[in-house]
Order: C-alpha cells, then structure tokens, then sequence
C-alpha cells in the first residue's frame, strides 16, 4: 500500500474527471433524479439527510465493529486449535471450507427467523463474513513457521507456550493482518445484508426504506457512507499493522 | 560456569526410512575439550548434533552428556549454534542474545543486564537494540553465538557455525572463536566440511565417511601455532594433517 503522491493526484484526478462527467450527463440529458441521481442531488441528500444518516450510521457502525471483533476472537480460536492439532485439522478444515459454498444471502432470513430483528443475527452474519478469510490467514501464517526455529528454542529452554508466544505468534502476524484487511471490507457488506433481512435501523434499513420510496439520491447517499467505512476500516488495518509489525521493510 | 560434562556416543545408529545415515558410531569428548567432526556433504553429520543435544533420539545406540542419556536430560545440557543464525527478526540483538535467560522466566531488564557486558567483549557494544535486519552477517552469527553462549550450557554444539558466511568474514570468526574457546574452554563439538576450521577449532577431528557414516579415524590434533592465521595455516605439522584428512575424506568417498 505504498503510492507515491504522483499516483495518489493521478487518482484523486480521475475520480473528478467522473463525477464532474456523471454530473454533466444527468443535466445533459435532463435524467430524473428518481432514477438516476446528479451527484450534485447526492450531496445535497447528504445535508437534508443527516439526521436520518447519522443514527442509521451508528447502527451499522456497532454491529460491524462488534462482528469483526467475535469473528476475530473465533478465527483466532478456531485457528490455533487447527493448527494444535493435526486430527481436528483434518476434520474441521474441510467442514470450514465447505460452509463457504453456502451463501451469506441465503443464510441471513433464517437467522433473523431464528433471532429475531434486534442486533443478535446482524452479529452472527458480520461474524460469518468475517470469520473465514481471518481464519484461513491465521492457518496459513502459523504454517510458514520455520521448524528450525522451534528446534533452536527448545535447546533455549523454551516451554510449549513461549514457543507460541515469541516465534509462532510474531510470524503468523502480517498473515493475520492480510485476513483482516479482507475481512474488514467485508463487514459492511455483511451487516447489510442482515438489516435488508429484517431490521428496523441502520444503513441497510435506510436503504431499503428510501429504495421504496424512490429517494434514490438518499440511497445512494448511504452507499457512498458505507463504502468510507468500509475504506476507513481498511486503513486503520493497515496503520495498525505498520504499529505492530515493526520488524519488517527495515534495511 | 563449569568446563563442561564429557560426551559419549556408544553403537550409534540410525536410518530415515529405508536411508541408513548413521552406522555404528563411537565417539568421546572428555570434559572441557573439544571435538571436530568433519565428513562429506549429507552425512548426516547434522543429524549426529541433533542426538547429542536431546532434540532426537537415535534409532539405535546411546548417547551420554554428563550423567544424562534420556533426550530432556541431553537437553538441558547442551546449547546448539545452527548454520543459520535463526534470530528472530521481531527482538532486538540483546533480546535475541538474552533468549534462553527469559525462556527461562527472567525478567527482560535482568537478562539485558547479564547479557550487556558479553556484548562488549564480542564487539559489538552499541549494536545491542539494533534488529537482526539491521546487522552484518558476521555480527548476526556473533550474537547468534553469544546467545548460545549465554544460555550456560555445559555442552556448546555448533553445525558449520560459518558456513553461510563469505571466506574472508568466516577466516576473521574462527580466529575470534579460536580465541573466545582458548579463553574459556568448553567441551564443544564442532561439526563442519572444512577441513582448516576443525584444525584450527579443536583438540581432535573424527574424520566421518559418506553414507552410512562411520568414523573412518580419530585425529588428534597438534601443531605449532603461529602468531598470525598464515603461519598457523603454513606450519608443515597443520599442512600434514590437512593432507591426512583430506586424504581420508577422499578415500572414504570413493568406497
């Protein structure tokens, strides 16, 4: 994720090139906002809208977050005991890979069925969004452990668990990180998913809402919300991996 | 610090699957001395250190390091320096050189005070927070040592400790080592494929043959040495075991 700020002008350049295009063919072809909106009708949706976005942000904010975090604690779980034990991993692996072929979207009404519409469900499939790339990252990581190095820590004295925390711990680290920098783009989506499930808040819930009521401006509005959280996640990931990782791109 | 326990290899044996690697091998080092074992590439002479420090066991024969012949009792006798320095990357120097002291439940602040002063006669003062990355081979296999070192071990193992090094930074490491063993003599075996580094290393060279290995002889190792690496290297009692060692390898290749 290194761009040089010659590419960053070049991308910021572009994306104004196409809004200031958008803008000039909605008010070319004179095109209803209804159903296709300007972006100057987004922005001004965003200012009429606030008192609906934000509430409906904070919603979506919290069953993100809150997924990511139990489907953080999961993988890490589900990871380490695959990686413990060759006979659960060669039981669960495949059951792990398999759940992947069923789909989210499918998923999403029987769990709000079984749950009902408070946060509950929104949680569950945040989680399962999430839960997947964080764990297949963790395996991979804690797999590319150099065996030497756990050989030279037992003649250093080193326990089962020191082993863990001081060689097999720091290396599967950048990989986790990969999984989380997936999954954190992920989470929005999931928590949409579920609001448009059945929910009675959040940007999902407001995106159904205005969809219905041909307030496309809004909806477009809420999109544009939840693809910054998604980009702002995305990028906390990556500030907290060059905190943490400070052994890496060092001459 | 003691000299160190004697080591003891008796009817040593063993094979990977339908590979035979080792066959039959006797081999002592009386406390305090040191012992070079030199063979072909691959003669599982990696695989002999791995026995004697507690990390395997043999399939057949017993080894012996001080009063211990179980693999925990070898263990924790024995410190091994392996041909990669294998720091870890995420610790500082000191950290890494500390390793075996925190392993063992030390506080981070008390291990770096006992470790520090090494680092000053190993010279490499001011290097001690630098990361691995930021160090020159020759340094990294410096605190790679002196984490051996400092683990307090009776036993001191070391597989090709240089071999990952370029000839002229590995020449300047084994007259250092050559001075740091003089200084403080360790029952040590040194496992190598060059010839000049077990003479110059040790007090007697176990001349291993290819696969299965054996030990084709024992040389015990004595010359006059000079005052520089050159004239230690030219002395005629060193260039005549070169030459017999070389020979035997050479011989013990071809069978």
């Amino acid at each position: 994720m290194t761009m040089s700020t010659r590419d960053k002008l070049t991308a910021a350049g572009l994306v104004i090139v196409l809004i200031g295009l958008w803008e000039l063919v909605c008010r070319a072809f004179t095109v209803r906002s209804y159903l296709f909106p300007a972006p100057s009708a987004i922005a001004e949706s965003f200012v009429d809208n606030a008192r609906l976005l934000g509430p409906a942000t904070w919603v979506t904010t919290v069953e993100v977050v809150l997924g990511l975090l139990i489907a953080l604690v999961a993988a890490l779980g589900i990871a380490l005991l695959l990686h413990a034990s060759p006979t659960v991993r060669r039981g669960l692996y495949p059951l792990l890979i398999g759940s992947q072929t069923i789909p989210i979207v499918v998923l999403a009404p029987i769990l709000v069925i079984a749950f009902g519409f408070d946060i509950g469900p929104k949680l569950v499939i945040v989680a399962l969004t999430c839960f997947f790339p964080l764990v297949v990252a963790t395996v991979d990581g804690l797999a590319t452990v150099d065996p030497q190095l756990i050989r030279l820590m037992r003649t250093l004295d080193a326990s089962r668990w020191t082993i863990f925390r001081r060689v097999e711990l720091p290396t599967a680290l950048p990989s986790v990180f990969s999984g989380a920098r997936v999954a954190v783009t992920y989470a929005p989506i999931g928590a949409v998913f579920a609001e448009w499930s059945g929910s009675t808040g959040g940007l999902g819930y407001l995106m159904l809402q205005s969809t219905s009521q041909l307030r496309t401006a809004l909806v477009f509005a809420a999109v544009i919300v939840l693809a910054a959280e998604s980009i702002t996640l995305f990028l906390l990931v990556t500030w907290l991996e060059r905190v943490i990782i400070t052994w890496k791109d060092k001459k | 610090m003691s000299a160190g326990a004697a080591v003891r290899l008796t009817g040593v044996g063993h094979r990977f699957g339908d590979l035979e690697v080792l066959q039959d091998i006797d081999l002592q080092v009386p406390a305090g001395r040191s012992l070079g074992v030199i063979g072909p590439s691959g003669c599982g002479k990696s695989t002999l250190l791995s026995f004697v420090s507690g990390l395997d066991d043999p399939a057949v024969g017993t080894v012996t390091v001080g009063s211990q012949t179980s693999a925990a009792g070898r263990l924790s006798h024995c410190a091994l320096m392996p041909q990669r320095d294998l720091l870890l990357p995420w610790l500082t120097a000191v950290d890494n050189a500390a390793l075996a002291l925190t392993n063992r439940g030390l506080s981070r602040a008390a291990a770096r005070a006992e470790v520090t002063p090494l680092f000053e006669r190993f010279g490499l003062a001011g290097f001690e927070l630098r990361r691995p990355a930021e160090l020159s081979g020759g340094m990294r296999q410096r605190v790679a040592f002196l984490r051996t070192l400092a683990a307090a071990k009776d036993v001191l193992l070391l597989d090709e400790p240089f071999g990952g090094l370029d000839a002229i930074t590995r020449g300047g490491m084994q007259d250092w080592l050559r001075g740091v063993l003089r200084a403080e003599p360790r029952t040590t075996l040194l496992v190598t494929h060059d010839v000049e580094e077990a003479l110059l290393l040790c007090d007697q060279v176990v001349v291993l043959s290819g696969r299965p290995a054996r030990v084709l002889r024992t040389v015990p190792v004595e010359y006059t040495a000079g005052t520089t690496r050159e004239d230690t290297l030219a002395d005629p009692a060193f260039v005549a075991l070169r030459t017999e060692i070389l020979r035997l390898l050479a011989n013990g290749h071809r069978r």
